[in-house]
């Protein structure tokens, strides 16, 4: 959102819509959201905060009809489940390269169809059509000046090439059956509030809770420290998300399963929060705290 | 420990920890609590008692910090329940 309100501020006319309670999409509302002079249109694949699945292509082929481009942010989305550029018939798919596709942080990529015209954020040498003191207008010399991070793109092709070998297909189906899993277990739990969807197959890898009478920093450290599990508590950089799922400001606490999750480490998960619910509703003692 | 400082950045929060144990201070990162640190994702726990020490350190370090608390937070009590298992 950060880009999108600094394009704000540049007169970009921005429209938001919102998802339902448990970060779904309504067509109809994004429909209703287009007017005269819409050039694009922006969403997620994956939510970062409760892992809901946006229909890219739904969102695409409204896009088209209305003669106006798509960008997709496939970042929890990109190597965890099979994203075919063509057949989701977006024009821009931005992706993060330290996520699902196992690359080292800092790398990242953007899908630009041929075809788009799009302004570079950057200029300066490309190795190529050196006799010109302009920037070339192709792919993907536009869009790649100066000395790119060849380590970290080498370690992002590592990445890639292992999730081949094992097929996307087989990751999705392995990040869903923990989903799957999560969901059966932690809905068990009394004093746990799940978010988004209770279907794993409306998820990506990531799903979001709170437990009764503690704060999502609580059993984010308490995890840490006696169970060896790591989450992510708070807001997740998504306070908009948060007020549609009606968890501003505290946020949630959220586990994002991958490929070298097991069936067994869920389990633990599960019953660590087990643990950290019967003591959080028995009432734990208070916090002492005196700020200075 | 019972003492916490919030930051503005994890970048101080980091350098924080680094400088503090550089100087023989005990110091551990933890997830902020919301109450005492909006701010920032990271805080840091140290003993109170020292906050003189601490805090000539950090400010000796240029480390900009945004709060200084007394701070025993009830999840201390599974420090207990481990020792006792």
């Amino acid at each position: 959102m950060r880009p999108l309100r600094h394009l704000e501020t540049l007169g970009v006319e921005l429209t938001v819509v919102n998802c339902n309670q448990d970060g779904m999409l309504d067509l109809n509302g994004v429909r209703r959201a287009l007017r005269a002079n819409t050039r694009l249109l922006v969403t997620t694949h994956g939510s970062n905060v409760v892992g809901t699945l946006t229909p890219v292509e739904a969102v695409a082929a409204l896009a088209r009809e209305r003669d106006v481009l798509s960008l997709v942010d496939a970042a929890q989305t990109a190597g965890a489940i099979p994203i075919d550029v063509q057949e989701m018939g977006v024009d821009l798919l931005a992706f993060s390269g330290h996520k699902g596709l196992l690359g080292p942080t800092g790398t990242g990529g953007l899908y630009i169809r041929e075809g788009v015209a799009l302004t570079p954020l950057m200029r300066g040498g490309t190795g190529s059509d050196s006799a010109h003191q302009i920037q070339p207008d192709f792919l993907p010399d536009a869009f790649e000046s100066g000395t790119l991070n060849v380590v970290g793109i080498a370690g992002l092709a590592a990445g890639v090439r292992f999730l081949l070998g094992i097929g996307i297909d087989a990751v999705a189906a392995h990040d869903r059956a923990l989903v799957s899993r999560f969901l059966a277990g932690a809905s068990k739990i009394s004093g746990i509030t799940l978010y988004g969807p209770r279907d794993a197959a409306l998820h990506c890898g990531v799903v979001s809770f709170n437990l009764a009478g503690a704060t999502p920093s609580e059993v984010g450290l308490i995890l840490d420290e006696r169970f060896g599990i790591m989450a992510r508590t708070g807001l997740h950089c998504a306070p908009s998300a948060h007020r549609t799922l009606g968890t501003f400001p505290t946020g949630t606490v959220r586990f994002s399963f991958g490929w070298f999750n097991t069936p067994a480490e869920v389990e633990k998960a599960v019953e660590a929060l087990g643990d950290i619910a019967a003591w959080a509703i028995q009432g734990a003692a208070a916090s002492k705290t005196l700020s200075l | 420990m019972d003492g916490l400082i919030s930051f503005f950045a994890s970048h101080h929060a980091i350098r924080a920890e680094t400088v503090l144990k550089r100087n023989g201070l005990a110091a551990h990162l933890i997830p902020g609590p919301k109450d005492l640190s909006p701010n920032c994702g990271v805080a840091l726990r140290f003993e109170y008692a020292l906050r003189e020490n601490v805090l000539a350190v950090l400010t000796a370090k240029g480390v900009r910090i945004d709060g200084v608390h007394f701070y025993q937070p009830r999840t201390d009590e599974w420090n207990v329940r481990q020792a006792g298992r």
